[in-house]
C-alpha cells in the first residue's frame, strides 16, 4: 500500500472504527438535538431592517417617542348588498366593537369603530353652544330620520368619510392596535373567530395588519410539515429507484437527519431566532445533504465492487477520494451564507452564522455516509457498480448523446452560440430586476390568498393604509409652536398629494386636531377649518389643545416637551417604483425650503416606507457585493482545491451564468430582490458548483486511463460521474420543488422554483458547457499529472488522432 | 340623567368660556375657553385613529364667487386657490396668485378688475382678469372676510375684530374706516355707492347710508344676563345681501334667516321650514332669493312667503355649499366644500355639477 498522508490515516481509523465512531456521533447528535427544544421560530420585525441605515435610525429615535406602530389591526365589515345603514349590519359592528374591545391583546382605548363609545359628533350651534355626542353608542339607530341623521354625521365629516366608513357606505372599518409581546397565533385565532362569528351571506369580514399576516403564516406551519413529509418521501423513493437497496436508501437520510439535528440543535444553543419564513432554507440545507450523501453513497458502491465486497476498504477509499471535491463543494455553500454578513440586516448576519455552521456539517458527509453504508452488509453486482467502465444504459447514452453533441466538432459552435445567446439574454433581462417588492399586498403569500384579498378590498373601499411614510421634525424645546412647523407639514401633505395623485391616500397629524378646534372655536364657519397661521394664536389653539386632551391621545403626534412633532402620510402601494416615487417627491418638496429652521429640523423618511426604502438602498447596495464576494470565494477555493487559477475560472464563470437564468426568473416573475429573497440569491450562486467539481475531479482520474485521450476522457467522465450528478441534481431539486407545488406560501414556493432552477442550470451545464470547456481549454490542471508520468509527444499524438468524427 | 348632567356641565363651561373669549379675545390670548376641553378631547380621540385630510387629488374649499359680466367669473378658496371661468361657469381653470392663504371673498367689478382678500391681511388685485395677480398692502393684519367695490375705484373690506377698510383709488392706499368690538365681521354688502350693511357675529349688523363715512349699529348684541348668568347675544351671521336703500337680507347659524324693508331698523325673522343647519351665504337675484349653506341650497320667489329646495345633482347632501354668484342677468353659481361648484339658470330651480363636479 502507498504511503498514506496524515488524512488518509484518518479515514483508514475511522474506516476501521465504525461502530465507536458512530456511537460518538450519537451522542453528538444527543447533544445537539437538546438546543432544538431552544430555538426561537418568530418573526421580528426590527431584524428585517438595515440596523445602521440613517432612516432607521431615525425611526428608533423618534419610535421612543411616538410609539412604534406595526402591530395594528384593521377589520372591515362589508355588505355585498345594500350598505351599512340598516339595523342588521350596524348591530353586527356594534357587537363586533364590544367584543374585541375586551380581549387582552389589545388596547381598549384604541380600538375605535363607528359604534364606539369615544366616536363623537361635535356640533356648533347659535350664539355658540356646543354639543357632544357619540356617533352610535350606545345604541344603533332604529328610525329612518336617526338613520338618516347617522349618515349626515359620518358623510359630512372628513374624519369619518372614507376612513371609518367607505365612501360608498358599503363598509366600515374597526381598528384595533395589538399590545406587545402578544401571541399571534392566538391573535389570530380570535380574528379568524370573530370572522366566523360575523360574516353571513351579506356580510363580509375582512382583516389585514402584520399581527393578522404573521398569524396566517404561522397557520401554515402545519402544512410545512406535510410538504417536508411529502417530500422526504420522495427523496427516500429516489433514493431507491436509484440504488435498489437499502443502505443506498437509508445512509442518505440518516446522515441528513442527523446533521439536521446537529444543525438546528447549534441554532438552539446559539439562541438566535430562526424566522418561520426561512424555514425553507433549512430545506434547502437537508436537500444538499441528501445530495452530497448521493454522489458519496454512489461512489461507495463503486468502491465496494472494486475492492469486491470489502467494506472498510470501500469505505476508506471513500472518504479518502471523496473529500477533495466535497471540501470545495460544500465550502462553496459555506461562502454563499457566509458573505450574507456583509448586508447590514440582523436577520442576514443571524444567517450567516447560521447557515454557514450548517452547510460546514456537510461536511462531516463524506465521512459518515461511507461508515452508515458499511454497517450494513450489502452484495453488489459488479455489473452494475463497475466503477471504471460505464454502463450504456439509456441514461447515460443520453447524457453521452447531450455531452456529444455539445462539444461535436461542428455541433458545438451551435452550443456555444446556443449559450452565449442565454447568456446575453439572462444578462439583460437580469438587469431589469427590480429592488425591493414589485407587488401590492404582502409578496409572502399568493395574490388569491385571503389575506392579500382582503388587503386589496381595504386599499380599494378606504383612505387608510399600512404603508405610511412620516415625516419628522425636532427642535429646542417648545418650537413645535412655531407656525413654520406645522405650515411645513400642511404644505408636506398638499406637496405629496399632488405630486402623487394616483397613491396618496390621507394623512394623520395634529393639523387635523387643531383645524377642527380652530373652525369649531369660530363658530363651526368652515372658513377656520384650518391651521392659524399667527404665531400666538397657534400657540393659544396648540397649549389649548394640549392642556386639554389625555396625554396618550396627543403623544402620537407631538412630545410632552414640545421638541418634537409627526406627520403621518399614508399611501396605496409599496411596490419598489412607488417607494422611489415617494422618496423623491418628498426630497423635491425640501428642495424650495429648508429642512433646517430657525429652532430646529425637519427629518425625512420615517414611517414603515421609509423602513422600506431603507431595506431596498441596503438591498441595491449589498446585493452587488454579496455576489462578487461569493464569485470571488468559490474562485479561490477552487483554484486552491485544484491549485489552479483555471480551474477556478472554469467552474465559477458558468456559476454567472446559471444565477443569471435564475435572476432572469425572477425578473420574468416579477419578483422583486428583497429581505426574503436576497439570502437565496447569495447562496444560489453557490449552489450547484460541486456538480462540475466532481466532473472535474473524474476527468483527473480518467485522463491517464485513456491514455490523454481528451474526448474519450470527457466522455467517460460523463457517462460515469455525470449519471451521480444528474441523479444528485434530481435528490436535491425534487424535495425543494415540493415546496413550489404544496406550498400554500407564495413566497417557500417561488424560492423553491428558483432555487431548482439553478440546480437545473448548473445540471444541464455539467452536461454540456463544462465538457466543451475542457475540449477546448485542455485544461493543465487534468492533463498535469498524466504528462509529467509521460513522455508528453506521443500523449498529444494520440490525443490528435482520436478527435471525435 | 347623565346626559342631562353633561349638558349642564357644557353649559357652566360655555358661559366661562364665553366670558373670557369676550374679555381677552382670540389669537392674543394664551387663556383658551375651557368649554372646548372635551371637544378636543373628542377630536382627538377620532383623529388619532383616523386619518384625515383625504384628498385623490387636491381640490381645496371655494368661498366666494364673484362675475365681471355674463361669462367672466372667479371663484376663490383655500390655500390661495383661485378658478377662473370665460364661459358662465361651465367650465374652469386655476390662476396663480402667488399666496397660500386662505381667500375668503372675491369681488369683481368687470371682466378684468376685481379684489381678493384673505387671511393674514391679504389683499390681491388685478387689472387683467386675473392673469396676473398683485399685493395690495393692508393696514391690518387680521383675516380679511369680505370684500366689495361698487367701482373701479371705491370698495370695502370687512376683517376680524370689526374693522372696515375702505379705498377710493382702487386699493394703492386703504384707510381703516370703522371699528368696534372684537368681534368678526363676516360680510360686506353695498347696494349702492352710499348704502351698504355689514355683519357677523353675535348679530351684529352695521349700516352706512354715507358710503362708510358713519356706521351705524343696527342689531346684535352680546352681553350676559344678570339674572342667570347667561349668554345673551344675537345669532350668529354670515352674510348679507343689500338689494336695496329699504331691503337686504342676513343669514346665519341654526337656519337663520332675516329680512328688512326698512332700511334695517326692524328686522323679521324668515320661517324656511329647513332644519337648524348652518346657512353661509345669501344672494337675490331678480326672480328670487337664494341661500346656500350645509348641505343646503334654498329658494324663494315670492320674497320669504314661500320657500323651496332646489333640485340639485349630484347630491349636496353631506356637504357644504358657501357662497353664490349671479352670472350677470344669466344664472347662478355656487360653490364650496372641495372645489364643488353648481350651476343654475336665472330660476335656479335646477342646479348642476359645473368643473369637475
Amino acid at each position: 500500500m502507498e504511503t498514506k498522508s496524515r488524512f488518509d490515516r484518518f479515514c483508514w481509523f475511522l474506516a476501521q472504527h465504525q461502530i465507536k465512531v458512530l456511537a460518538l456521533v450519537l451522542i453528538l447528535t444527543a447533544v445537539f438535538g437538546v438546543g432544538i427544544f431552544r430555538i426561537h421560530t418568530e418573526v421580528i420585525l426590527s431584524e428585517m431592517f438595515p440596523y445602521d441605515h440613517p432612516y432607521l435610525q431615525l425611526m428608533g429615535k423618534f419610535s421612543q417617542v411616538f410609539g412604534g406602530g406595526g402591530s395594528g389591526v384593521v377589520v372591515a365589515v362589508k355588505v355585498k348588498k345594500g350598505d351599512i345603514f340598516n339595523e342588521k349590519t350596524l348591530t353586527k359592528i356594534k357587537n363586533m366593537t364590544s367584543d374585541v374591545e375586551l380581549w387582552d391583546e389589545v388596547y381598549r382605548v384604541l380600538t375605535v369603530s363607528m359604534a364606539s363609545n369615544h366616536t363623537k359628533v361635535v356640533k356648533t350651534k347659535g350664539k355658540g353652544e356646543i354639543t357632544i355626542e357619540s356617533l352610535m353608542f350606545p345604541d344603533v339607530p332604529r328610525t329612518p330620520k336617526e338613520m338618516e341623521l347617522l349618515k349626515k354625521n359620518i358623510f359630512s365629516n372628513p374624519a369619518y368619510n372614507g376612513s371609518l366608513i367607505s365612501r360608498d357606505g358599503t363598509a366600515c372599518l374597526l381598528v384595533t392596535e395589538c399590545k406587545e409581546n402578544i401571541s399571534y397565533s392566538r391573535i389570530f385565532a380570535l380574528l379568524r373567530g370573530l370572522e366566523k362569528k360575523y360574516s353571513d351571506e351579506n356580510t363580509s369580514i375582512h382583516v389585514v395588519g402584520f399581527p393578522m399576516l404573521m398569524g396566517w403564516i404561522y397557520s401554515l406551519t402545519p402544512q410545512m410539515y406535510m410538504v417536508f413529509g411529502i417530500s422526504i418521501f420522495a427523496i427516500a423513493l429516489v433514493l431507491w429507484l436509484i440504488f435498489d437497496n437499502f443502505p443506498g436508501m437509508i445512509s442518505p437520510l440518516a446522515n441528513a437527519g442527523i446533521l439536521t439535528i446537529w444543525g438546528l440543535g447549534f441554532i438552539g444553543f446559539t439562541g438566535l431566532n430562526f424566522s418561520p419564513l426561512l424555514y425553507v432554507l433549512a430545506f434547502l440545507v437537508a436537500a444538499r445533504m441528501i445530495g452530497n450523501s448521493h454522489q458519496i453513497a454512489y461512489r461507495y458502491f463503486e468502491e465496494l465492487d472494486a475492492s469486491k465486497g470489502d467494506r472498510k476498504k470501500a469505505s476508506y477509499e471513500t472518504m479518502r477520494t471523496m473529500w477533495v471535491p466535497n471540501f470545495a463543494a460544500v465550502a462553496a455553500d459555506v461562502a454563499g451564507f457566509a458573505v450574507l454578513f456583509l448586508a447590514k440586516i440582523v436577520l442576514m448576519l443571524h444567517l450567516a452564522i447560521i447557515m454557514s455552521f450548517w452547510m460546514a456539517t456537510i461536511l462531516f458527509t463524506g465521512l459518515l455516509v461511507p461508515l452508515v453504508c458499511s454497517l450494513v452488509p450489502q452484495e453488489v453486482t459488479s455489473k452494475e457498480w463497475a466503477k471504471e467502465s460505464c454502463q450504456l444504459d439509456w441514461k447515460a447514452r443520453l447524457m453521452m448523446r447531450i455531452t456529444h453533441f455539445s462539444i461535436g466538432p461542428r455541433t458545438r459552435y451551435i452550443t456555444g452560440a446556443l449559450i452565449l445567446l442565454l447568456t446575453v439574454f439572462c444578462v439583460w433581462e437580469t438587469s431589469k430586476m427590480k429592488i425591493g417588492d414589485p407587488t401590492p399586498g404582502s409578496p409572502v403569500l399568493y395574490d388569491n390568498h385571503p389575506y392579500n384579498k382582503d388587503q386589496a378590498v381595504l386599499n380599494k373601499l378606504f383612505d387608510a393604509s399600512s404603508e405610511n411614510f412620516v415625516l419628522y421634525y425636532e427642535g429646542s424645546a417648545g418650537s413645535v409652536y412655531e407656525p413654520v412647523v406645522l405650515n411645513t407639514f400642511e404644505a408636506f401633505a398638499r406637496h405629496m398629494a399632488e405630486r402623487l395623485p394616483d397613491i396618496y391616500k390621507s394623512s394623520t397629524s395634529i393639523l387635523n386636531m387643531a383645524s377642527i378646534v380652530n373652525r369649531t372655536f369660530h363658530d363651526g364657519d368652515m372658513l377656520w377649518y384650518q391651521l392659524p397661521r399667527d404665531q400666538e394664536m397657534l400657540t393659544g389653539l396648540l397649549g389649548y389643545i394640549r392642556n386639554t386632551v389625555d396625554r396618550g391621545t396627543l403623544g402620537r403626534f407631538m412630545d410632552s416637551t414640545l421638541e418634537r412633532a409627526q406627520i403621518t402620510l399614508y399611501f396605496a402601494d409599496h411596490t419598489s417604483g412607488n417607494l422611489l416615487r415617494i422618496r423623491n417627491a418628498a426630497y423635491d418638496f425640501f428642495k424650495n425650503r429648508p429642512m433646517k429652521i430657525g429652532n430646529g429640523q425637519f427629518h425625512l423618511a420615517g414611517g414603515r416606507i421609509g423602513m422600506e426604502i431603507a431595506v431596498n438602498e441596503e438591498m441595491k447596495r449589498s446585493h452587488l457585493l454579496i455576489d462578487l464576494a461569493v464569485y470571488l470565494g468559490i474562485l479561490v477555493l477552487c483554484s486552491l482545491c485544484y491549485k489552479s487559477i483555471v480551474a477556478g475560472l472554469m467552474l465559477t464563470v458558468p456559476l454567472i451564468l446559471a444565477n443569471s437564468m435564475a435572476a432572469t426568473y425572477m425578473s420574468i416573475r416579477d419578483i422583486g430582490l428583497s429581505i426574503n429573497t436576497l439570502p437565496i440569491a447569495a447562496i444560489g450562486a453557490g449552489l450547484g458548483v460541486d456538480f462540475a467539481i466532481y466532473l472535474y475531479s473524474r476527468a483527473m482520474e480518467e485522463f491517464p486511463v485513456q491514455n490523454g485521450d481528451w474526448t474519450a476522457t470527457i466522455m467517460q467522465s460523463v457517462c460515469t460521474c455525470g449519471k451521480a450528478v444528474v441523479y444528485t441534481g434530481i435528490t436535491v431539486i425534487l424535495p425543494i420543488l415540493t415546496w413550489y407545488f404544496f406550498s400554500d406560501m407564495k413566497f417557500q414556493a417561488e424560492v423553491g422554483f428558483f432555487l431548482s432552477l439553478i440546480m437545473a442550470a448548473n445540471v444541464v451545464l455539467t452536461l454540456t458547457l463544462h465538457p466543451l470547456m475542457i475540449y477546448i481549454f485542455k485544461p493543465k490542471f487534468i492533463s498535469q499529472a498524466f504528462f509529467d508520468a509521460n513522455n508528453s509527444s506521443t500523449i498529444r499524438e494520440i490525443g490528435a488522432t482520436t478527435e471525435l468524427g | 340623567m347623565m346626559k342631562q348632567e353633561t349638558l349642564n356641565k357644557i353649559r357652566n363651561e360655555k358661559t366661562l368660556s364665553s366670558e373670557r373669549r369676550n374679555s381677552n379675545m382670540r389669537g392674543h390670548s394664551t387663556a383658551w375657553p375651557k368649554r372646548l376641553g372635551a371637544l378636543a378631547l373628542v377630536a382627538s380621540a377620532l383623529l388619532c385613529a383616523f386619518p384625515v385630510f383625504a384628498a385623490r387629488e387636491i381640490r381645496d374649499d371655494l368661498f366666494s364667487v364673484s362675475f365681471g359680466d355674463e361669462k367672466q367669473g372667479w371663484a376663490a378658496g383655500r390655500w390661495g386657490s383661485m378658478l377662473h371661468t370665460a364661459d358662465g361657469g361651465q367650465t374652469w381653470e386655476k390662476q396663480e396668485t402667488g399666496v397660500d392663504h386662505t381667500l375668503s371673498s372675491v369681488s369683481f367689478v368687470d371682466e378684468k378688475n376685481g379684489w381678493a382678500v384673505g387671511d393674514r391681511g391679504t389683499i390681491l388685485h388685478t387689472t387683467d382678469g386675473g392673469k396676473t395677480w398683485e399685493k395690495q398692502k393692508s393696514p391690518v393684519p387680521y383675516f380679511l372676510m369680505g370684500v366689495q367695490f361698487v367701482t373701479k375705484d371705491e370698495g370695502w373690506i370687512v376683517t376680524e375684530r370689526t374693522n372696515i377698510l375702505h379705498t377710493t383709488d382702487g386699493g394703492k392706499t386703504w384707510n381703516l374706516q370703522f371699528q368696534d368690538q372684537d368681534f368678526i365681521l363676516k360680510a360686506v354688502s353695498f347696494c349702492d355707492a352710499r348704502t351698504g350693511w355689514a355683519v357677523g357675529e353675535y348679530g351684529y349688523v352695521y349700516h352706512t347710508t354715507d358710503g362708510g363715512k358713519t356706521w351705524t349699529h343696527q342689531a346684535g348684541e352680546f352681553r350676559f344676563s344678570e339674572e342667570t348668568g347667561e349668554v345673551v347675544g344675537g345669532n350668529f351671521l354670515f352674510d348679507v345681501a343689500a338689494v336695496n336703500p329699504q331691503t337686504a337680507w342676513v343669514v346665519g347659524i341654526d337656519g337663520y334667516v332675516a329680512k328688512t324693508v326698512d332700511a334695517g331698523k326692524t328686522w323679521q325673522k324668515q320661517m324656511t321650514g329647513v332644519p337648524k343647519t348652518h346657512l353661509f351665504g345669501v344672494t337675490v337675484g331678480e326672480k328670487g332669493v337664494l341661500i346656500a349653506g350645509d348641505a343646503t341650497l334654498l329658494r324663494t320667489a315670492d320674497g320669504g312667503a314661500t320657500w323651496r329646495g332646489v333640485v340639485v345633482e349630484p347630491s349636496i347632501k353631506y356637504g357644504w355649499l358657501y357662497r353664490i354668484g349671479k352670472r350677470g342677468k344669466e344664472g347662478f353659481v355656487a360653490v364650496g366644500q372641495a372645489g364643488w361648484i353648481y350651476r343654475a339658470d336665472a330660476k335656479a330651480g335646477a342646479w348642476k355639477g359645473a368643473g369637475d363636479r
